[in-house]
C-alpha cells in the first residue's frame, strides 16, 4: 500500500514538477533509501519553497536546483519520518529515511475507496497479499479464517473443489436463512458467494472486511450482514516484472476415523441381540456362533467370514495437491499492467479402481484463473481501467450411487454399517468376481463398492465465470481542486454444465462358503450394463453493474473534507434448468437494484473526525422501491492532544463510534412477494381413456407491504499503538438489532386453510446481536531476529426477540429469547438403572402414573434418561427445550507468531472455535447404523454403570428414542475445537546467488494448513468439528495440506 | 446523464414479466376456473394413494396400512411414521405430520371455498356453474371426511374464505354431531345437482363426482357414526368395559362422538347404503372363467368398470408396480410387507377359514394351496408368479430365506421382505419395475363392494342378519370361491347369530378391501385395536427350502411363523391429535383423549 501512494505521488509531482519555474542555482543530486532499498517517489523539497522539488525515480534518485537560501532538503514519503538534510557542503547526498511506525499500514480501503488508518472511523478488519498466501487452500476464504476479527468461518468438508467454507460476519443476526451472508465485493463489483472461492489468492492485493454501520451503510439495501471487499493487484511503473510461483503439497485428512473390526463388531452385535432379548423378553439366537466368531478373529475364512477394512480399502493416505501462477506487472506511466494466470490441481483420497476402464473416476479439481489489470493514462487528467479476469473449473467426482450427494456416497457408506460393516462382503470371490453381501444381511441393499467405483463412472461438473469491469476517470481540477469523476461499467457471466457417465449395474454374486455356490445379486443382470451419458445444461447467472461517482478530497489548513456521491445499478438475471423442481416462471426476469450513495468526511487536524454516510437505495424486490440508509461516526485522535502528545510510548490512541441503519433486501424467493401467485400443476385424469388435465392452485399469497430486513449497528472501538509501533490494538464492541426480519407467520390458524407453504414472508421478526472484538500485535526485535505476536477474539452473540411464535404451554419450549439455531433438546441424566427399570415396569402393568419418568415404549438398565422437565412422568417432547447451542461458533480465537532473520521467516497461527453445538445423525453413531467406533466400547455394561459413556447396546436403536433425532445434550456436544490453522517457513534466497542465475529473487518456502486439530468430535464421533451438524455421513473430510513452494521473479 | 431521469428510474424497478397467473385471472377465464376445481380431485387421494403420487404432499402415502395389522413398514428406522405410530413411540416428525395433516386438510377446503366465492365471476354457463360448484362442495366434503376420520370434531368453517391477517373471531371445535350432520345436509343439497355415473359415459367427464359418489360418501360416513367409537358413551361392542369414544370428559367426549348410543343411526346407515344399491348404476365386476377370481383382480387395472364409484384416475403407469414389487422385479421401494395376520384372515377356496380342521389347511407344507383366489391377487407369496422381465413372462418369485434378492431377511434390515410377503393388490400381474406393460388402474376411494359390506353390517346391527349374509354369499361368489353347499354356500354357515355374523362381515372387509386405506378406520370403529395389536407382535412366516437345488415346482419347503415387532395400540390412537399450535393459539380447541 505505501508502495501504491507513493506512486500516486511520483504521478502528481512529475505532473507538478512541469510548472517549477527553472532559476538558476545549486544542483543537488543524491539517492533517497530505507537501508539497502531505494525508496521510490519520495518527495525532495527545497525547505522554505515548497514550489521547488522533485520526486525520487525508480532507483531512488533524484536532482534539484536549489533557488532559495536555506540549503536544506526537506524529504518526505509516506510511511517515513521527514527528515531534513543541510545540503550546504555537498552536492550529492544518500538520505537514510527512517520508517515512520506510526504510519504503518496506513491506508485501508473502505467501500469505493481508501481512507488513511488515522482517520477511519468504522470498524474495519483487513489482510494483505502476503498473510493470504501463508495458509495453502485451494478456497479463498479458508485462508482468512483466524486471521481478521468478526470473521467467523466453517468449512464443512473438504472435497476437491467443494472446500470453500461457510462464513458469516459477526456471526449472523437474521433467521432467514437466505440472508445471513455478507455482501462480497471484488474492486466494488459484486460476487457471489461460490465465485468467492473460486478467486485465486496471488490475484489478490488486500481483503477487507466492513463491520459496522460507518463502514456498510453506503452499501444500504445489501449492507446489512456486512461486507467483503476485495482489491486485486495492479500493475506498478517499472520495467515489466516476471514472477512465477508453484507449490506442490498433498492432503490428508484431518482425521481418519478408526472403526472395530469385524470379530469386535461380531462381538457387540451378538451382546446387542442378548440385550434386546432380556429387554423385550425375547429369545432370539446369536447371530454369530462361537465358530463363526474365530473365523473372524483368525481370518481363517476370508471369503464366508470377511473382515475387511474399508476405509484403508477405500482411500489412500494423502492425496496430491499443485498450484502454479504467473503474473507480469510493469508499465510507464501512460499504461500499466498486472497479467496473472493460475493453475489449480487438487487430487482426491479415492484409490483409483478404474484402470482399464477409460473413464476418470477420480476426485479430482482443476481450476484455471486469469486476470488483466490494465491502467491507461490517457491524458494529464483522463485514465481507464480495463480489469478482466476468469476462471474455468472442472470438478470430477465418482458416480457411485444415490441418496445423498451421490458424488460422496463412498463416504457415507464407509461410516455406515449398513453399507460396509467389516464383515459385509468379499471384496472379490474366489473366482474373482465381485462379492456381494448375503441377500439375507441389511449389507445386501448395495452393490459392491469397489465394483461400483470401477464401473460406476463419473460427474464432471464444468463452471466457467467471465468478469470485465471498464472505468473511466477522470479529474475535474478544473472546476475544483480535489474533485474527481469516475464511471464503470462491467459485467459478468456463470455458466455451469454437468456430464455424468454412469452404468446401472454389473454384475456380482454373493460366495457361499459352506456348499461353494455362487448367487447373482440381481437375477436380471448378467452383463457390466453399457454407459448411459447424461449431460445437463446447467443454471446460467449474469449480472450487469454500472457505477458513476464523484469523489472530492481536499485539505483547507487545519480542516480536511472528503466526498463521494455515487450512482451504483445491478441487474441480475438467472435461470433454473427445467425439470428440476425449480419455479421456472421466474428464468431471465430481471432483478433489478439502483442506488445512491454519498459519504462526508470532515476531519480538523486529523484530530476530531466525523463522517455522514448513507445510501438511498431502491430494489425492485418491494413495491416500496426506496429506502434510506443513513450513518453517522465520529473519531477522537487522542494521541493528537496536547496532553497525550507529550507521552513519549503513545503513537496512536483513538476512540471511535458510529451508528447507522443498514438494510437487506434478500427475500428469499427469486420472485416478487408482493405479488399474488396462482400456479398449475399437472397430475389429474379425466375421460374414458386417460386426458391428463392440470388444476390451478393459490401457490403464493401476496405480501405488497413487503420491505427489506433492517439492522441498527452500533460500534464502539478503539485503535491504539504504543512503543513506535511494537504494541498496537484494536478493541470493537457492538450492539447490533436486526428488526422487519422476514419470515413466515407461525400463527395463523390452521383452519384459515392457508398452507405454510404459500404464506409469503412478512417483515416480523427481530433479533439482537452483540458482541466484541479485539486483536493485540506486539512486533519486535532481539538482536537481528524480528518478531510478531498476534492474537485475536471475536465474540458474537445472537438471540431471537420476536419471532411471532404461537404460545408454548411450557417456557423451556418457546424458541423466543434463544439463539439463531439452538436445537430443541432433552436434557441427558445418565442412564437406567435396573431397579429404575423394574419399578418402571412394575409401575406400567400396575397401570399407574410413573414415579422414575420414562419415555413410551420398553425400556431397559443402561438406557439414556432424560429429564422430565414438567414432572408428567413422561419423557416426550414436551421436555425439550431449547438448551442447545446453534452450530455457528460464537467465540473465535487466533493467536499467531512469527520471526524472521535475515531471508528466513517462520510463521504459525492456532484458531480456535467455541460456543457452538454439533450433533451427527444416524450412520454416524448409531450402532446398527453407523460402524462401530472406539467410543462404542465404552458402552453401558452392568460392570461398568459406572464409567459408560454410551447406553448399553440393543439391535434397534433406531426404534427406540435413543437416536440424535430425538435431539438430547448427550448427543449434541459442544464443537469446541483448536487447530494449528497455518504454518509457514520461508527462506529468501541472497541476492547475490539469485542473481548469478539471472534471477530477480528467489524464495523458497513450506508451509501447511490444518496440521493439527484437537476437538472432543474425533474420538466420540470420528469427524472433524467443521462439518454441519444433523450431517448423516457422506461428507468428504476436510483435509490438512503439507505445501512446498518456490517464488521466483525474473528481472 | 438520462440514467438519473425519474421516468425511466421508475421503470427500472418495476414489475418485470408479468407471466404469472393470480386469482383475477384464474377466475377471469373459463379454463382455467375449471383447472382451479380440477385441483381438488388431484389430492383426493390424501394419505391413500401409492406413496409416490399421493396428494398428500409430505408424501407418506399409504402408511396406515403399516399401523394396522395388515402390513410391516419396510424401514426398521424408529423415525419412520409407521413406527411411530405402530410401537408407539411419538416424536416429534408425528406431532408434525398431524399438524401438516390437519393443515393441508383446510387448506383444499380453503381450496373449495375460493371456488364458491370466485365462480359467480366466472365466464362459463349456468348450468356448468351449478354442477361445478356441487363437485366443489362435494370435495368440500370430502376433505372434512378426512379430517373427522383423523381427528374427531373439527372446526367448521363454513364458506369462509380467511386471509391471512384475519383477526377476530376464532372458532372452537365443532362437535361431532354437528360435523356430521353439516355433512349430511352438504351432501343431501348437492346430490339432485350432479349426474349418474352413466351421463359421464363417453365424456371427458369420467372421473368427476356423480350422484353415485354423494350417496356412497354418506353411507360411509353413516356407517362410521353408528359404529361402536362414534355411537354413545357406553356402546357395549367389543370391548365392553371401555367407553365408546375413551374420552372421559363430556366437554371433549362430544367433540369427537356422539354422547348417546342410538340404535336408529344403524337404520340410517343402512338406508344410505341401500340408496346406492337402487341407484342401479354400480355392480360386482364377476370373472371367474379367466380364472377363478379374475374379476375382483380386474377392478384394480381397468380404467372403467362397474364397481367404481369414486376413484382418483392415473395416467396408464406403474404406480403401485414401482412402490411395491419387490428386487427381482425391478423394485427398489417395497415400502411395506402383508403380515400373516392378513394371510391367514384369507379362507380356503372353499370358503372355510383356516382354522377350521375341515378346511384341508396344511401351514408347515402347502400354506397357500387351495386358498381364496383373492389371496394370491392381494399378495405375493413364495412361488406366487408375477412377471419377470428377464423371462418375459410370469414367473415364481421366492422369498424362502437365501432366494435371491427376494428372500426374507433380517427384521433389522430394508433389504428385503422380513414378513415373508410382499404385497400385489391392484397390481397388473403383467408388469414389472422394468418391463412389461402399463396398468390401467385407478387409486380406488369408493368402490362398489365397500357399499355392499356398509349394507351387510348395519343390516346384522340392525338384526336383518340374513340380508347381511346375502351380500358376502354376493362378494365370495365373484371373488371366485367354489359354491359347496349350505343356505348361502360360500363356506358360509347357515344360519349365524348377530355376533358370529359380525365377525364374519369384519373378516371380508379385511380381506376384500385390504390395502384400501379401511383397516386403519374399520379397527378405529369397531374399538378392537387393543385386543388385535397392543403389545403383540405380528408374525410373518420364515420359509426354508427342504429340497436342494434350483426351486422349481418340485421343491419342498417348510413353513414357520416368526414373531415381528410388538406393537402399539393405546386407546390415544383412536383420534389423532389435535395440533399444538392450534391449541397454543386458541385455548378454545381441546385436546384428544389421550394427548
Amino acid at each position: 500500500m505505501k508502495a501504491l501512494y507513493n506512486y500516486l505521488f511520483i504521478m502528481l509531482l512529475v505532473l507538478g514538477s512541469q510548472l517549477v519555474v527553472q532559476a538558476q542555482g545549486k544542483v543537488i543530486s543524491g539517492v533517497v533509501k530505507d537501508g539497502n532499498e531505494p525508496v521510490i517517489g519520495a518527495t525532495v523539497l527545497e525547505k522554505g519553497i515548497p514550489t521547488n522539488g522533485t520526486a525520487t525515480d525508480l532507483q531512488g534518485r533524484f536532482t534539484v536546483t536549489l533557488t532559495g537560501t536555506s540549503n536544506t532538503l526537506v524529504v518526505s514519503s509516506i510511511g517515513y519520518v521527514t527528515k531534513e538534510i543541510n545540503v550546504a557542503n555537498t552536492a550529492s547526498v544518500t538520505v537514510q529515511l527512517l520508517t515512520d511506525t506510526k504510519a504503518l499500514e496506513e491506508v485501508v480501503v473502505v467501500g469505493y475507496g481508501t481512507q488513511t488508518k488515522s482517520t477511519v472511523t468504522g470498524a474495519v478488519s483487513a489482510i494483505s497479499r502476503n498473510e493470504i498466501r501463508q495458509t495453502p487452500s485451494a478456497s479463498l476464504q479458508n485462508t482468512l479464517t483466524g486471521k481478521v476479527t468478526g470473521f467467523v468461518s466453517q468449512q464443512r468438508g473438504g472435497q476437491p473443489g467443494a472446500d470453500a467454507a461457510q462464513f458469516f460476519i459477526r456471526g449472523v443476526s437474521t433467521f432467514n436463512g437466505d440472508d445471513q451472508t455478507p455482501l462480497i465485493l471484488v474492486d466494488d463489483i459484486e460476487y457471489s458467494y461460490t465465485q468467492f472461492s473460486r478467486i485465486d489468492p496471488n490475484e489478490v492485493e488486500t481483503i477487507t472486511i466492513l463491520k459496522d454501520a460507518a463502514t456498510t451503510a453506503i452499501y444500504g439495501i445489501k449492507g446489512a450482514n456486512g461486507v467483503i471487499l476485495v482489491t486485486t493487484r495492479r500493475g506498478k511503473t517499472g520495467p515489466p516484472k516476471v514472477s512465477f510461483r508453484t507449490e506442490l503439497g498433498i492432503q490428508k485428512p484431518t482425521h481418519v476415523p478408526n472403526f472395530l473390526d469385524a470379530y469386535q463388531t461380531a462381538l457387540l452385535r451378538n451382546e446387542a441381540i442378548a440385550n434386546t432379548n432380556k429387554i423385550n423378553n425375547e429369545n432370539r439366537a446369536p447371530e454369530f456362533t462361537t465358530e463363526d466368531l474365530e473365523h473372524f478373529q483368525n481370518g481363517t475364512d476370508p471369503y464366508g467370514h470377511p473382515n475387511v477394512d474399508w476405509y484403508d480399502v477405500l482411500f489412500k493416505t494423502s492425496a496430491p495437491m499443485n498450484t502454479n501462477n504467473l503474473d507480469i506487472s510493469g508499465g510507464t506511466e501512460k499504461v500499466k499492467y498486472f497479467l496473472s494466470a493460475g493453475f489449480l490441481n487438487q487430487g482426491g483420497m479415492m484409490r483409483d479402481f478404474t484402470e482399464g476402464n477409460d473413464v476418470n473416476g477420480s476426485f479430482n479439481y482443476k481450476r484455471y484463473n486469469f486476470r488483466s489489470n490494465i491502467d491507461i493514462q490517457a491524458t494529464k487528467s483522463l485514465a481507464f481501467k480495463l480489469d478482466v479476469t476468469g476462471n474455468f473449473g472442472q470438478k470430477n467426482a465418482p458416480k457411485v450411487g444415490s441418496g445423498g450427494p451421490a458424488d460422496l456416497a463412498t463416504f457415507r457408506e464407509v461410516f455406515n454399517w449398513e453399507s460396509l460393516s467389516p464383515s459385509a462382503y468379499p471384496i472379490y470371490n474366489p473366482d474373482g468376481s465381485y462379492g456381494t453381501a448375503n441377500p439375507n444381511s441389511p449389507q445386501a441393499g448395495t452393490n459392491n463398492i469397489v465394483g461400483r467405483l470401477r464401473y460406476g463412472g463419473y460427474n464432471l461438473a464444468r463452471e466457467n465465470y467471465l468478469n470485465f469491469n471498464f472505468t473511466t476517470i477522470k479529474k475535474l481540477d478544473e472546476i475544483t481542486k480535489g474533485l474527481s469523476a469516475r464511471a464503470s461499467i462491467s459485467a459478468s457471466n456463470e455458466n455451469t454444465s454437468n456430464r455424468t457417465m454412469s452404468r446401472s449395474n454389473f454384475p456380482s454374486f454373493y460366495y457361499n462358503a459352506t456348499d461353494d455356490t455362487y448367487t447373482p445379486r440381481d437375477i436380471n443382470v448378467y452383463r457390466v450394463m453399457p454407459w448411459a451419458l447424461v449431460y445437463d445444461q446447467g443454471d446460467p447467472v449474469r449480472q450487469t453493474n454500472i457505477q458513476a461517482n464523484l469523489a472530492y478530497t481536499r485539505s483547507f489548513g487545519v480542516h480536511n473534507i472528503n466526498g463521494l456521491l455515487l450512482f451504483n445499478q445491478t441487474t441480475k438475471l438467472r435461470a433454473f434448468r427445467p425439470n428440476r423442481g425449480e419455479d421456472e416462471s421466474s428464468n431471465y426476469i430481471p432483478d433489478n437494484f439502483r442506488g445512491f450513495t454519498t459519504r462526508i468526511g470532515y476531519n480538523f487536524k486529523e484530530k476530531y473526525l466525523v463522517e455522514v454516510s448513507g445510501a438511498y437505495n431502491g430494489s425492485d424486490r418491494f413495491l416500496d422501491h426506496y429506502g434510506l440508509f443513513p450513518a453517522v461516526s465520529l473519531g477522537w485522535n487522542l494521541a493528537e492532544e496536547s496532553f497525550l502528545r507529550n507521552v513519549e510510548f503513545i503513537n496512536n490512541f483513538k476512540l471511535r463510534g458510529s451508528y447507522g441503519i443498514v438494510g437487506s433486501d434478500n427475500t428469499g424467493r427469486f420472485k416478487y412477494v408482493y405479488n399474488s401467485q396462482y400456479d398449475q400443476r399437472a397430475g389429474i385424469s379425466f375421460g374414458d381413456t386417460h386426458n391428463g388435465f392440470t388444476g390451478a392452485y393459490e401457490e403464493l399469497l401476496p405480501n405488497t407491504e413487503v420491505t427489506w430486513e433492517k439492522e441498527r449497528k452500533a460500534n464502539l472501538g478503539l485503535d491504539f499503538s504504543f512503543f513506535n509501533g511494537k504494541l498496537s490494538g484494536t478493541a470493537e464492541y457492538f450492539d447490533n438489532f436486526r428488526y422487519d426480519i422476514l419470515a413466515e407467520r407461525n400463527t395463523i390458524p390452521s383452519y384459515f386453510g392457508i398452507v405454510r407453504s404459500t404464506l409469503p414472508p412478512v417483515n416480523l421478526g427481530e433479533v439482537s446481536n452483540k458482541g466484541y472484538e479485539a486483536e493485540l500485535t506486539h512486533r519486535g526485535e532481539i538482536g537481528k531476529v524480528g518478531y510478531n505476536i498476534r492474537g485475536n477474539i471475536s465474540v458474537a452473540k445472537n438471540k431471537i426477540v420476536f419471532m411471532d411464535e404461537a404460545p408454548v404451554l411450557y417456557p423451556w419450549t418457546q424458541q423466543t429469547g434463544n439463539s439463531i439455531g439452538a436445537v430443541r433438546q432433552h436434557i441427558w441424566d445418565g442412564f437406567y438403572t435396573q431397579e429404575e427399570v423394574d419399578i418402571i415396569n412394575e409401575e406400567r402393568a400396575a397401570g399407574q402414573a410413573l414415579t422414575i419418568a420414562a419415555p413410551p415404549g420398553n425400556i431397559g438398565a443402561g438406557y439414556l434418561k432424560y429429564r422430565d422437565l414438567n414432572g408428567d412422568g413422561n419423557i416426550n417432547l414436551d421436555d425439550r427445550g431449547y438448551f442447545g447451542k446453534s452450530n455457528i461458533p460464537q467465540t473465535n480465537l487466533g493467536l499467531g507468531f512469527g520471526f524472521n532473520y535475515k531471508g528466513l521467516s517462520f510463521n504459525a497461527l492456532f484458531q480456535s472455535a467455541r460456543d457452538f453445538d454439533i450433533r451427527p445423525f444416524h450412520s454416524l453413531i448409531e450402532p446398527w447404523k453407523a460402524n462401530l467406533k472406539d467410543f462404542h466400547l465404552k458402552r453401558w455394561t452392568p460392570e461398568t454403570a459406572e464409567t459408560a459413556e454410551f447406553p448399553v447396546l440393543i439391535t434397534d436403536f433406531v426404534g427406540s428414542y435413543m437416536t440424535p433425532d430425538q435431539a438430547s445434550d448427550f448427543w449434541s456436544i459442544r464443537g469446541n475445537y483448536i487447530r494449528l490453522r497455518s504454518i509457514e517457513l520461508g527462506y529468501e534466497i541472497p541476492q547475490i546467488l539469485v542473481s548469478r542465475v539471472g534471477l530477480g529473487s528467489a524464495r523458497i518456502y513450506a508451509n501447511g494448513y490444518n496440521l493439527l486439530s484437537w476437538s472432543k468430535t474425533f474420538d466420540r464421533y470420528g469427524y472433524d468439528p467443521e462439518v454441519i451438524s444433523n450431517l448423516d455421513g457422506g461428507i468428504y473430510p476436510q483435509q490438512a495440506i503439507y505445501n512446498i513452494g518456490i517464488n521466483v521473479s525474473f528481472k | 446523464m438520462t440514467i438519473f431521469s425519474s421516468c425511466e428510474q421508475d421503470s427500472f424497478l418495476d414489475q418485470k414479466g408479468a407471466d404469472i397467473i393470480n386469482e383475477q385471472i384464474v377466475f377471469a377465464d373459463s379454463t382455467y376456473t375449471i383447472s382451479f376445481l380440477n385441483d381438488l380431485y388431484g389430492t383426493i387421494d390424501f394419505n391413500a394413494g401409492p406413496k409416490q403420487t399421493s396428494g398428500n404432499p409430505i408424501g407418506y402415502g399409504s402408511i396406515f396400512a403399516e399401523v394396522t395389522d395388515e402390513a410391516e413398514g419396510r424401514y426398521p428406522a424408529g423415525g419412520n411414521m409407521d413406527k411411530v405410530i405402530g410401537t408407539g413411540t411419538f416424536n416429534g416428525s408425528f406431532f408434525s405430520k398431524m399438524e401438516s395433516d390437519y393443515e393441508y386438510l383446510y387448506g383444499r377446503i380453503r381450496h373449495a371455498n375460493i371456488y364458491l366465492k370466485n365462480v359467480e365471476l366466472s365466464p362459463i354457463s349456468n348450468s356448468l356453474r351449478t354442477r361445478t360448484k356441487a363437485e366443489a362442495r362435494f370435495l368440500r366434503a370430502w376433505y372434512y371426511h378426512l379430517l373427522i376420520k383423523h381427528f374427531g370434531g373439527v372446526p367448521l368453517v363454513g364458506d369462509d374464505v380467511y386471509d391471512k391477517e384475519s383477526a377476530g373471531d376464532k372458532p372452537g371445535r365443532n362437535t361431532f354431531a354437528e360435523c356430521v350432520e353439516y355433512l349430511l345436509n352438504e351432501l343431501d343439497e348437492i346430490a339432485p345437482l350432479l349426474p349418474l355415473k352413466n351421463a359421464y359415459a363417453g365424456t371427458l367427464n369420467n372421473g368427476r363426482v356423480t350422484r353415485g359418489a354423494v350417496l356412497a360418501l354418506k353411507s360411509r360416513i353413516l356407517l362410521h357414526a353408528a359404529s361402536p367409537l362414534f355411537n354413545g358413551g357406553s356402546n357395549p361392542v367389543n370391548e365392553p368395559n371401555v367407553p365408546g369414544s375413551f374420552a372421559t370428559d363430556p366437554e371433549v367426549l362430544e367433540l369427537v362422538a356422539y354422547p348417546d348410543y342410538q340404535q336408529s343411526r344403524w337404520d340410517r346407515a343402512l338406508q344410505a347404503a341401500k340408496a346406492v344399491m337402487d341407484l342401479n348404476q354400480y355392480s360386482l365386476v364377476i370373472d371367474n372363467t379367466t380364472k377363478p377370481g379374475y374379476g375382483f383382480y380386474i377392478v384394480f387395472v381397468t380404467r372403467l368398470n362397474d364397481e367404481l364409484i369414486f376413484v382418483k384416475h392415473r395416467a396408464p403407469g406403474k404406480v403401485v408396480e414401482t412402490d411395491y414389487l419387490p428386487r427381482s422385479r425391478g423394485g427398489a421401494r417395497f415400502y411395506h410387507y402383508p403380515t400373516q395376520e392378513l394371510v391367514d384372515k384369507f379362507p380356503m377356496l372353499s370358503g372355510k377359514p383356516i382354522s377350521d380342521p375341515a378346511s384341508g389347511y396344511n401351514e408347515t407344507a402347502t400354506p397357500y394351496r387351495n386358498r381364496d383366489p383373492r389371496l394370491a391377487y392381494t399378495i405375493l407369496y413364495n412361488t406366487n408368479e408375477h412377471f419377470l422381465n428377464s423371462a418375459r413372462a410370469l414367473a415364481p418369485l421366492y422369498t424362502y430365506v437365501g432366494a435371491a434378492q427376494d428372500g426374507l431377511v433380517e427384521l433389522s434390515s430394508n433389504q428385503a421382505t422380513i414378513t415373508g410377503y410382499y404385497r400385489r393388490k391392484g397390481m397388473n400381474e403383467g408388469t414389472a419395475v422394468t418391463g412389461g406393460g402399463q396398468n390401467e388402474g385407478a387409486t380406488v376411494l369408493i368402490r362398489y363392494v365397500e357399499i355392499l359390506l356398509n349394507y351387510a353390517e348395519a343390516a346384522n346391527e340392525m338384526g336383518q342378519t340374513a340380508e347381511a349374509m346375502l351380500q358376502l354369499k354376493a362378494i365370495r361368489e365373484r371373488a371366485g370361491l367354489v359354491k359347496g353347499v349350505g343356505v348361502y354356500g360360500y363356506g358360509l354357515p347357515d344360519n349365524p347369530t348377530k355376533e358370529q355374523a359380525r365377525l364374519l362381515i369384519q373378516n371380508e372387509r379385511a380381506i376384500e378391501l385390504a390395502f384400501e386405506e379401511h383397516r386403519l378406520w374399520d379397527i378405529r370403529r369397531w374399538k378392537i385395536g387393543g385386543q388385535l395389536l397392543n403389545g403383540k407382535p405380528l408374525t410373518g412366516i420364515r420359509i426354508t427350502k427342504v429340497t436342494g437345488g434350483n426351486p422349481g415346482p418340485n421343491t419342498v419347503y417348510r413353513h414357520e411363523r416368526i414373531p415381528l415387532r410388538t406393537r402399539y395400540f393405546q386407546p390415544n390412537i383412536y383420534f389423532f391429535p389435535m395440533p399444538q399450535t392450534e391449541i397454543g393459539l386458541n385455548r378454545g380447541i381441546l385436546q384428544n383423549p389421550g394427548w
